[in-house]
């Protein structure tokens, strides 16, 4: 795991929490679900090794693979 | 809609420019010149039946659902949860082209000119500066693209001091190979310029909603001719060796001397892609916060574009550990991936709900939302 990454990434995370929540006290349940749940899922995934781990390119290689021998030569 | 803001149908054709142009407008010649050899300035002209579709795709549904968004009609036309599903998928698609847009801008970044800077701070710096905009709303994103586009036009002016070197028997014979090779270069350019469907997200912002197709095939026409130009430049200057180098424009510019004293225009290229990709970062990365938004009916975006952003920045590297990972799948799934969700689904939208209306006969379709 990245430590520096992750330890950017958590500050990111700590000052947007900060700037956005006093505003966000005042809307919806809704809107409060859908920021903590993004912020969440980015933290969460700065624990990876991103770079080195399958991602959705990976995936829709395997989608387009078909097609993909049409482009390749 | 979540954005109150109004911009002009004009500003609309503007932003979407170098929306779609700002990243072929350096690769282009490289990536069509790979399959068409000495064609490949034709390949310009075959994307305006992607260009075409995307735009009457976006306009034809919007007249059917005024006000609305994809994010908001796809619910209206197959029901919520097919609607929903579908708005997601897209989410996820556009962010993960935000991603990659954001990696190819810092590649080029520090490979040509910042060669020691850490690649994530180059990407992290574009992304704050392109969340700041789309927290902005559309109408900073707008002013902001009618100051920076004819920046990012003004330096392609630079290719015309290329004039004396320039040897234009280099594009014969003409079609030496058949049309195929040219269909092939064709392939990526064509899904740079179906994401014109991207302007689904800004239609309902129009403060003259009936120009608003003039302007986007307005936009179109401009992109295909200045694809075109920079093919010719670079095919007519550097022949078959367009395909050899990563950015020929780059190289072309660099080519540039005037009596020992206008040189080392390379500069201005920077400056055209900075800004450039700015735009095209910023209107992708509004285009995700809104179908986001829209899909969760949240009652205002703004409080998830930082959030959106570290996803942008996760997306701009998860699962590409070099830079020839990302130019693989810009060259083999992109041409086929980006059309999916910008001509294909968009049709297959349409067509349902034109026949839904047919059938029903009834106005269901026609109140604004």
């Amino acid at each position: 795991m990245n430590w520096s990454f992750f330890g950017c990434v958590t500050a990111a995370v700590s000052i947007i929490a900060w700037f956005e929540w006093p505003r966000l006290k005042q809307k919806p349940a809704r809107d409060r679900a859908a920021f903590i749940s993004l912020l969440l899922l980015g933290w969460i995934l700065s624990m990876f090794d991103l770079p080195h781990i399958p991602g959705p390119t990976n995936y829709l290689q395997h989608i387009y693979k078909p097609l993909s021998g049409w482009l390749k030569h | 809609m979540l954005d109150k803001g109004k911009i002009s149908s004009l500003q609309l054709g503007v932003l979407m420019y170098p929306t779609v142009f700002a990243v072929g407008v350096l690769v282009l010649p490289a990536s069509a010149a790979f399959y068409a050899k000495n064609d490949f300035w034709m390949t310009g002209i075959f994307t305006v039946v992607a260009g075409y579709a995307a735009v009457f795709a976006a306009t034809r549904l919007y007249r059917l659902f005024p006000g609305m968004t994809i994010a908001q009609y796809s619910e209206r036309i197959i029901g919520t949860w097919a609607g929903k599903a579908v708005t997601l998928l897209f989410s996820f698609h556009l962010l993960q082209i935000t991603g990659i847009i954001s990696r190819q801008y810092a590649e080029f970044v520090k490979g040509n000119f910042l060669f020691e800077t850490p690649i994530l701070i180059i990407i992290s710096s574009m992304v704050l500066v392109a969340a700041i905009a789309v927290r902005g709303g559309v109408e900073m994103i707008a002013r902001s693209a009618m100051i920076f586009t004819p920046i990012f036009i003004l330096p392609m002016f630079s290719l015309l001091l290329l004039f004396p070197d320039l040897h234009i028997k280099n594009m014969f014979p003409v079609l030496g190979h058949g049309i195929l090779p040219v269909l092939k270069g064709a392939a990526a350019p064509q899904a740079w310029v179906a994401q014109l469907f991207l302007i689904t997200f800004f239609l309902p912002s129009l403060s003259d909603p009936q120009k608003g197709k003039k302007w986007a095939l307005l936009s179109l026409i401009a992109i295909i001719f200045s694809m075109t130009f920079i093919n010719l430049m670079t095919l007519w200057l550097l022949g078959a060796d367009t395909g050899n180098k990563t950015y020929p424009v780059l190289a072309a510019v660099r080519y540039i001397s005037i009596a020992d004293f206008f040189e080392n225009l390379e500069a201005l290229i920077l400056a055209m892609w900075i800004v450039g990709n700015f735009i095209k970062i910023t209107v992708f990365y509004y285009a995700v916060v809104l179908s986001v938004g829209q899909c969760w009916k949240l009652s205002d975006y703004r409080p998830i574009v930082f959030p959106v952003g570290i996803l942008v920045i996760a997306c701009s590297i998860w699962g590409f550990p070099s830079f020839t990972s990302v130019g693989l799948h810009a060259r083999i799934i992109a041409p086929f991936d980006v059309p999916v969700y910008q001509v294909v689904i968009p049709l297959l939208l349409l067509g349902i709900a034109s026949l839904r209306r047919k059938f029903s006969g009834d106005k269901e379709g026609e109140s604004s939302g």
